[in-house]
Order: C-alpha cells, then structure tokens, then sequence
C-alpha cells in the first residue's frame, strides 16, 4: 500500500529528526560542561592565554550573549551552526568547521573502503560457509572471525605496517596523498572486521536457506549455489544493508586508532588531539559532525533498505 | 504444575555448563581465572620497580621474560595486567549490564511510553560510534582512569538495555507469564522471579562478548594516552610505550599483545559456549529492526 | 528451464583488464622522477610547518628553514655573524645602530632596505606580544635607506643576540596584507616558500636570487610525521631522505647500519621540570624544591628515558658553552641531604613512604606527548620519585592541553624543553620565564634580588661585570631551585647515507640544508 510507504518513511525521517535534535542538544551542553569558567576560556584563548578582566569578561559575556537564559542560547547556538559557523578552535584561533568536514571526507574514504574491503572478503566467504556447511569454510571462517574480534586493532596495525611498510617495502607507513597511503590503514580495519560481517552474513543466508522457497529452488533444478545467489542473497540483501550500517559504526572506532599510527588526516585524530589539547570547542565541532554524520547514514541505510524490500516497507 | 512455572533459576543450571564441557577451553578459562585472581602474589617482582641498569635484558632465570626499557620485569607487569584489566573491565560491564538489564525489564515488561522513549534512545546511541562518544566523555572528565570507566559505561548500557528488553517482550507474551498474572502477582515479584532467570543465560552470553569488548576498548583507549598513568603494567599501555624499542626488542610489544589476544579469544570462545548451551543466536541477529522478535 | 547463470566472476574479466590497463598508463615516468628525487630533500618533521601563521612556536619554521634571515646569525661557535645587518653598533645606552647588506632582494623581487626591515619589526612586535617583550623596543627609525637606528626602551646590550632569536626574521612588506595582518613568509632566505599542505607538508625550493651561496639542492619538502616511531620508520622506507628528532632507541640501531648517516650533537636545550611555586602545593616550600633536586639521579634517568642520549643536568645552562659564568656550584645527589631537607619540611618517611598529617607526599606531573623525549623523560622521573619514596601522578597532553591546566596552576611539577641557550646570551630565558613579570612565568616564581639582576644584566656589555651579575643571579636560581634541570639536549637527527655535508647547528633551530647535497 502506496500509504504505509510513505508514512514509514515519514516515520523514519521523524526518528532522524528527533536524533539530531538530541545530538545537537547534547553537542551544545559539551561545551558547557567545560571545566572552568566557560566565558572566561574562550576570551583567554582569544587574548592569546592571557587572564581577562572582571570587567572585559563581563563584557564578552553579554556581548556574546551568555547571560541570556540557556534555551535561547541553544537556539543562537543551532542558528549559527546550521550557517555552517561551528566555532573557533582554542589553539590556532581559525573556525573550525571547514577543517572538520574536510577530515571528516579523509575519515570515511577509510571507513567505506574498508567496509567495502570486509564486504569483498565476507560475501564469498559466507556463501562459500553456507554452501559447504560444517565444512573446512565454516571452521576458517570461524576462526578468523574470532581472531578478527580478539585482536587488538592498533597492535594488529602496528605488525601489518612492519610486514608490508618496513619488510616488504611494498606500501608507504603513514601519510596521506596517494591511494597508496590508504591501503595499510584499509586493510588493517577491513580484515579485522571481515570475519565478524563474515559470520553474520552466513547467519543471515542460513536464514534464507531454511526457508521453503529455496527446497522449491532445488526442485526446480538449481544447483544450491546458484539457488544461493539468485534467491537467497537477493532476499537476504536489506539485511546485509543493515548490518553494513552497523558494521560502519564499528569500523569508524577502527579507523581512530588507525589514523592515529598511520598519520591519515582524518577527523579521528583530529577527536584525540582536541582531547589531549583541551581544545573544547574543536572537540564539540568533531563531535557533532560524527554524530551527525551516522546519523545521516543511519537514515541513508534505513531508506536503502525500505527500498529494497517492500516487506519492511510495512513492518517499519 | 504448567510447563512454563518450572522454570526457575535452578532448571537452567548454570553451574552445570560449567561441569558438564570439561573440555580444554574451560579448564584454560579456569587457569585464568586463577591467573588473574593469584596472578599478582605469582609476580617475582614489584611491576613498576624500576632497575634502569639492568634495561631490555633478554629473558633469563632472573627475569623469565626480560625486563623492558625500564628494567621492570616483564613477567610481572603481565601478571599485574592481566588483574587490572579485568578488574577495570569488569567494572563496567557489572555497571553497564546492571543497569542496562534495569532499563531493559523496565522497557520490556512496562512497555508504553518508557519502552519507546528507551528505545528511541539505546537506538540513538547505537548509530553512533561507541568510541568516539566515549572519547568525548572521558575527555570532558579529564582523561584519567575514572574519566575513561564512565565513559565506557556510559556508552555500553544500552547494549544489555536492548538485548533483555528483546527477551522479555518475547518472554513477556508467554503462559507462564500471563498465568502468573492471573493469579496477581505483582509485576516486580513477576520480573524478578520469572523472567530475570530466563533473561539470564543470554545475559551471561552478552556479558562474555562484552567484557571481551570493553577489555579491547580500555587497551585502545590506553594506547591512545588516556585512562591509565604512563609507567601503569596495563597491557595497551605497555605496547604504546614498548613502541619506540620494537624494532630491536620486538618481545617488548608481542608479549603484551599476544596477552591480550589470548585473554579475549577465551573470554569469546567461553561466550560462544555458553551461547550454543542457550542456543542465542537471535539475540545477536543483526536485523535491529524487530520490534517484535 | 532455466540453464544455470554463467559464473559470475567472468563477467568481471574485462573490467579487472581495463583496470589494469588504466593503471599502467597512470604510473609516472620512472626516469624523471629520479632526477627530480636526486635535487629534492624530503625531512620528515615533528611539529607541522603551518608556514601561513607566525605565531606557532615563534615562527621558528622560517628560521630553520631558511625562508627568511634574521638580522643578525649565529655561526657554529655560537658567536655572532652579520646576517642581513653587516655591523651593529651602540651609540649610546639605549640606542643601536645597524647597517644593513647591500644589493640584497626578497622572494618578490622588491629591495631589501631600512624601511622594509622597520615595517617588518614593527609588525612582528604588534602581533606577536612576545616579540615586544624580548626585543624591548622604544622607536625605529630608518635613518637612510640600508641603516636602522633602533632605540630601546632601557639600557640593552643584548639585542644582538636577541635579534638572532628566530622571532625576529625579516619579513617582506608583501607578507601583510592591507590590514598589517600577516599572510605569507616573503623572505630573503636561499628557499622560497612554495607549497603547503594542511597536515601533510610544506615545499620550499631554491631561490636564485639569494645574496649568499645558492643551495645545491633545488627542493625541501618538509614532511609532517608527528608519529615519532613512523618518523623513523618513513627514513628506513626511504620515503623520506631526513628525519628530525629522531627517537633515542632508534639511534645504535641505524648508526650499525650502513645506509643510514645518523648525527648526534650537544645543542642549546634542557629538559626540565617547571615547579609550581604558589599555592596549595607542596613545592611552595623551597626545602622541598632542593630535597628533588637532590634526590632525582639524572645519571639513571638519561640511560632509562633517552637510552644514554643526553648530558645529565644538574644546573640551568649547559656548561659547554663558553659564555655561560663559571663557579656556580651544581646540584648533587645525595639522598641523605634530601632526606634531611624533607624532614625540615615536616614530612616523615614512614613503610618507605614520605607523608604529612597522614598524607602521602603525592606531586601532580605533567607533560606532553607531542615531543619525542618527554613521555620516557616523564616515566622515568615519576619511578625514580617512587623510588625514593614520593607519590606522583602523571598526565600527558599535547602542549597547549598541558599549557592549559598550567596556566590554571593545575599542577606541582610540568616537565617541558625549552631552548634557554639558543641566541648566545643568557638573557633570553632568564627574562622571559623567571622574572617576575615574565607574561610565561607560569610558575609563580618571584624573587627580587634575581629580577634585579636579570633587568641589570641586559644593560652590561661583556666582561667581568657582566659575569659576576649573571653568575650571581645563576646561584639564586639554584639555591631558590624553582625548576629541576634534567637532561641538556644532545640533538639527534638521521638520514640517508646519500646525504652530504649536513651539520649540527648548536642553536638546535638552524637546518642549514644550503650546504646540503645528495650523492649518486
């Protein structure tokens, strides 16, 4: 029916909606939640580290409006940071927010590529695990997916970066510029998430497969992959999508710690070094523009697989 | 007597899990728990006892796995580890599944409002990723130990919140439950009773994989320089400062890192045991979406 | 019925092929890349240039670099040469006349005179409040187009040196925008500015028109790679030629190997533990200050941290420079004298530890991980004071995180590096960080016979009472021990053995890559 569709969707909307809301609400009291007085260290960050007057303070603050009641504050807070004006860092003085979208791109290149790395490596396994069940593919995959959530990802990182950097000489050991650069960090996140999508995927499949569709797929004639790939899969595909999204969220912690030993530019490090700079304003701004970011695939992946699958459309 | 009112806590035999699968995991994740509860008196020597003339010296009688760039001895400060890991784990996942199994009866039983509204939010957090919110936190409490267990908390409830409010509604709906209504108990007596022991096993299953996680994220978060002091024996600290001598004493980073990996490979192998003793493969099915399991 | 789908994976043939193909093409031409590599010198570094802001570190990267000259250099002896002024001379107690050299040109092409070099003053002491404070400059005049009259605001006879301080390289009228604020490093230096890359790197190449000699290499790129362990690792790679600070551990291992050149040399420089002196802390009390100082073995802790690379600090500046006073008595360790003192203080040792009131002696240290050296550095004098018997508890930051809780008095002890020896004089650092109205006294040191020593100091030209004021003021600042000297810096950089004729410069802020060149 034509009518749930859309109201789904309206749903789904409303849910991201009301997530930003709560997102923003939370991104604005982080910097209220400061140490110290927080007027007091913006204007001495603006006067390069120097103690402001009682009187230049009292000044600032009602000029800058901190005296106005908290709920209109949010309010000329969200005004300007839907204009695009995220705040000044502490540290250099600039704004912030072209800095921050653009490693926020720097991060999910990492992020997608190495989703699309764990996808490349997890499809085939899991349909290979399904086919040949209880077989060498299922104890392998196993394996690696235990392995994959066990190891510590910035060991795990620090090893891969000797082996191809350092031993075999084949890919740079940081930096950014050249794909190149972004091959170490992709696979260190990618195979180490690969064995968890892996097994779930195959859970998904063998889902599918339990179904009597797919003994009316056999009757007919096709072999079990083929029936795999041309019934099982394709139904399956919404909840792939899905788990893709989650998978995402959990790859994005990966690519912190990457970025970090790797020297990507990307919004990761960028999160670690306001933190270890008390930079607070710098630190709400990547804060929110992550937040805002899955939320916005959160919805992304939720339309895609309303898309697909006209089952959910209703259950939604 | 119905079927279903036999299902108190003593039927589902924890202790038997335990019995009943000697096999070699079990006995290894014993001998860990003996490690990590008897680890530290096993210590030769005080971890952070610094003897700098006796630096990066290779493993010997004296010291079984070398000592590091500091003239600890390596040996100790994995034992030390190995406790204070688990403790700072375990810390949070008590926190974090205490009160997000409150949460989740709450919601499941309840339901109504509170189920939406804790819904809509254990929803909001799981979009996001958990480390970043976590770095946030901690960096707003000031980096330090304290800093870093609230955080992880503080982003980890709603993991237990949504796993038992999923059981419970499908718990809920179930004869035993609603018999126990007619009768009139009243609806904490219910929780408490009947479903907090049927949440149980899946608990303990969500418990193992968790700790396994926050046991990873607090070994992140101290590699990165938060949470623990430098010179602390935690294991991501030990391979952040081990770093600058990896090339020429690779021991210094493996041993710490190989610590890690084999504590967590048990920690998930024991949950996947306990997961296939209560058959709980959906409470993991990566379909979010079921309202109605 | 239906036959069974082809396999899919042929389908993908011709598109892996075009891919293949595609990627052949794309490859660069591997013989002019060579010969590009051969004249450019990639330096991995440990702070990013930002070459479009002066105020990171003082505009110490033009410096360095070479992007822009100062007025006045340093040779390697330390001893002043002309720069972009051939003479100096004071005319009277509070003015200084320099000329400047003729016939030299900025990056673009406009003259370089007086005027230039007073606007480019000017600026710097209106933007950078530092720069006022370490220059002390009443007027400026240009008295014809290649002199400068410089008037201070009191007796100065340390400008010179002060004008060797990178702070006070000279700026381009085309560096400052319409406003005076300032946009790009135009300079006079044998590099001109090229290239910057947020978060990546910075090109300079050669400038033909340098009034020195003319560099051999005809590109720098400095590359930013604040992962120290990477830094070195990008050297061994080969993906850079260069790398600076290089990690301490890394050193007996590259210098064994024969396709890397590793230098190590005493430079200006000291680690140090800053102590906060006001307060509700325990290194208030000056007893407790000596007792630290008494107990901490810089031997051990250079051979723990830095892996023996470092000279054990037991005074403010490092004796090998020839103008630093003789006599001044340095500290000693000697547990016992700690002991004594700690006890005077009204702490007891009790089960190996020191307490007071039932409290054990616990310090708040701080650092800062952005450098190479600080971490170990920190660790180990945290074990060595739990060694003795003192608690501690350490944070690390970046420098401005660190500054932060600093500026707040957040702390007992913040370890930090600073260059005190860096313009040859010991005015520098004596004026700016422990005098009493030094604007980066963060440690709320304040002692009157030294502040009067220090502002008598700078008005003394060289000789014996110029010695016996600063050795005087040296000797307050180690009875009064407001800081606890550790390591002097012993500077360590590594390159690839095809790089020729670098050298060591002992401000530890002079790269000097003109001389530089690669072998075949």
């Amino acid at each position: 029916m034509p009518g749930s569709l859309a109201t789904s969707l309206l749903h789904r909307l409303l849910s991201s909606a009301g997530l930003l809301v709560a997102v923003s609400v939370v991104g604005f009291a982080l910097l209220r939640l400061m140490p110290g007085d927080f007027a007091e260290v913006l204007l001495s960050a603006q006067m390069d580290g120097e103690l402001p007057s009682a009187e230049a303070l009292a000044a600032y603050a009602a000029d800058q409006g901190f005296d106005d009641p908290l709920p209109l504050q949010y309010l000329r807070w969200l005004g300007n940071a839907l204009t695009g004006d995220l705040g000044v860092s502490l540290i250099t003085g600039d704004a912030v927010t072209q800095e921050v979208l653009l490693r926020l791109g720097n991060s999910f290149i990492l992020a997608f590529a190495a989703l699309t790395l764990s996808l490349v490596i997890a499809l085939p396994l899991a349909l290979a695990t399904v086919r040949f069940r209880n077989g060498l593919f299922d104890r392998l995959s196993a394996a690696v997916a235990v392995l994959g959530m066990s190891i510590p990802n910035f060991w795990y990182a620090l090893l891969l970066a000797l082996v191809f950097s350092l031993t075999l000489g084949w890919l740079p050991s940081s930096g950014y510029g050249t794909w190149q650069h972004a091959v170490l960090p992709t696979l260190v996140i990618g195979t180490s998430v690969c064995g968890v999508t892996t097994r779930y995927i195959r859970s998904l499949l063998l889902d599918e497969a339990g179904r009597p569709y797919m003994r009316t797929a056999a009757a007919k004639g096709l072999t079990p992959l083929s029936a795999l790939l041309r019934h099982a899969l394709p139904n399956a595909a919404p909840a792939i999508v899905t788990l893709a999204g989650l998978q995402l969220a959990r790859i994005f912690d990966g690519v912190i710690i990457v970025e970090t030993l790797f020297g990507w530019p990307g919004i990761g490090r960028l999160l670690v070094e306001s933190l270890l700079s008390r930079d607070f304003p710098l630190m709400q701004a990547t804060f929110l523009v992550i937040a805002v970011g899955y939320v916005a695939i959160n919805l992304l992946v939720d339309l895609t697989v309303a898309g697909l699958d006209p089952r959910v459309r209703e259950a939604v | 007597m119905p079927a279903g009112l036999r299902r108190s806590r003593s039927d589902l035999g924890y202790r038997r899990v335990v019995l009943r699968r000697p096999g070699g995991v079990t006995l290894l994740a014993v001998m860990f728990l003996l490690l990590v509860l008897f680890g530290p008196q096993l210590a030769p020597y005080d971890p952070t006892l610094t003897d700098i003339l006796n630096r990066l010296a290779a493993p010997g009688w004296d010291h079984l796995l070398g000592t590091d760039a500091m003239g600890r001895d390596m040996l100790s400060r994995l034992l030390y580890g190995a406790r204070l890991t688990t403790v700072a784990a375990l810390a949070v996942v008590l926190v974090t599944a205490a009160f997000g199994t409150l949460v989740g009866l709450a919601a499941g039983y309840g339901g109504g409002w509170f189920d939406s509204l804790a819904m809509r939010f254990v929803e909001g957090v799981s979009v996001l990723p958990a480390l970043a919110v976590s770095l946030v936190i901690a960096g707003i409490f000031g980096l330090g130990l304290k800093a870093v267990l609230i955080a992880l908390a503080a982003v980890h409830w709603t993991e237990y919140a949504r796993v038992v409010r999923n059981l419970t509604v499908v718990e809920r709906n179930k004869p035993y439950v609603l018999a126990a209504q007619a009768i009139g108990a009243p609806g904490w007596r219910i929780v408490a009773r009947h479903l907090l022991p049927n949440v149980g096993g899946p608990l303990l299953v969500l418990g193992a994989y968790s700790l396994s996680w926050v046991i990873l994220a607090f070994a992140g978060l101290s590699f990165l320089g938060l949470g623990v002091e430098p010179g602390t024996p935690e294991w991501g600290r030990m391979i952040a400062e081990a770093r600058s001598h990896m090339r020429s004493y690779p021991r210094l980073v493996l041993a710490p890192g190989l610590s890690i990996m084999a504590f967590v490979i048990l920690i998930n192998l024991l949950g996947d045991i306990l997961g296939d003793r209560w058959r709980v493969d959906q409470v993991f099915s990566p379909n979010r979406n079921q309202r109605n399991p | 019925m239906s036959r069974p789908p082809r396999a899919p994976w042929r389908r993908l043939l011709p598109i892996l092929a075009l891919a293949a193909a595609t990627a052949a093409v794309a490859l660069p031409d591997p013989a002019a890349a060579q010969a590009e590599r051969r004249d450019t010198l990639i330096v991995g570094t440990m702070w990013e240039s930002l070459p479009l802001s002066m105020k990171p570190r003082r505009s110490r990267f033009f410096n360095e670099s070479e992007i822009l000259d100062t007025l006045i250099k340093l040779d390697y002896d330390m001893n002043l040469v002309p720069g972009l002024a051939t003479t100096w001379e004071r005319t009277s107690p509070t003015v200084w006349h320099l000329h400047l050299r003729e016939g030299v040109t900025f990056h673009d092409g406009t003259p370089l005179d007086a005027a230039a070099v007073k606007n480019s003053l000017e600026r710097v002491t209106a933007l950078l409040p530092y720069a006022a404070d370490l220059l002390n400059i009443a007027r400026i005049d240009a008295t014809r187009p290649l002199d400068l009259e410089i008037e201070t605001s009191e007796p100065f006879a340390a400008l010179p040196n002060q004008l060797t301080d990178a702070i006070t390289v000279v700026y381009a009228p085309g560096s400052f925008d319409a406003q005076g604020q300032f946009v790009t490093p135009v300079g006079t230096g044998p590099w001109r500015f090229v290239d910057y890359v947020k978060q990546d790197r910075t090109v300079v190449e050669r400038f033909d028109g340098y009034w020195g000699n003319a560099p051999t290499l005809k590109k720098v790129i400095y590359r930013y790679i604040p992962d120290h362990n990477s830094r070195s690792l990008a050297l061994e790679t080969g993906e850079i030629d260069f790398a600076t600070n290089l990690p301490p551990a890394d050193v007996e291992r590259l210098e064994a190997d024969p396709n890397f050149k590793v230098y190590t040399a005493p430079t200006a420089g000291l680690y140090y533990g800053a102590f906060n002196t006001v307060g509700d802390t325990p290194l208030a009390d000056p007893r407790v200050r000596l007792a630290l100082n008494a107990l901490v073995d810089r031997d051990i802790l250079v051979k723990g941290a830095l892996d023996g690379i470092g000279a054990p600090a037991y005074e403010f500046f490092a004796p090998q420079f020839p103008w630093v006073p003789k006599g001044v008595e340095p500290y000693k360790v000697d547990p016992a004298e700690a002991a004594a003192l700690l006890t005077q203080a009204g702490y007891t040792k009790q089960d190996g530890r020191w307490q007071r009131d039932g409290k054990p002696l616990t310090l708040r240290i701080l650092s800062y991980s952005s450098r190479t050296e600080m971490s170990a550095i920190t660790e180990a004098l945290a074990a060595l004071l739990a060694n003795a018997g003192i608690a501690s508890d350490v944070q690390l930051f970046t420098w401005e995180g660190m500054l932060d809780l600093v500026r707040r008095g957040d702390y007992d002890i913040s370890v930090v590096f600073w260059t005190p020896e860096m313009t040859g004089h010991p005015d520098l650092h004596l004026k700016s960080q422990f005098h009493s109205k030094a604007e980066m006294n963060f440690q709320g040191w304040s002692n009157p016979a030294f502040d009067a020593l220090v502002d008598e100091g700078r008005t003394l030209d060289p000789g014996a009472e110029w010695t016996a004021t600063y050795r005087e003021a040296l000797e307050i600042l180690q009875k009064d021990a407001p800081i606890l000297p550790l390591v002097h810096k012993v500077f360590v950089v590594a390159s690839s053995d095809d790089v020729q004729g670098y050298r060591i410069h002992p401000s530890a802020f002079f790269f000097d890559f003109k001389n530089v060149s690669k072998s075949e």
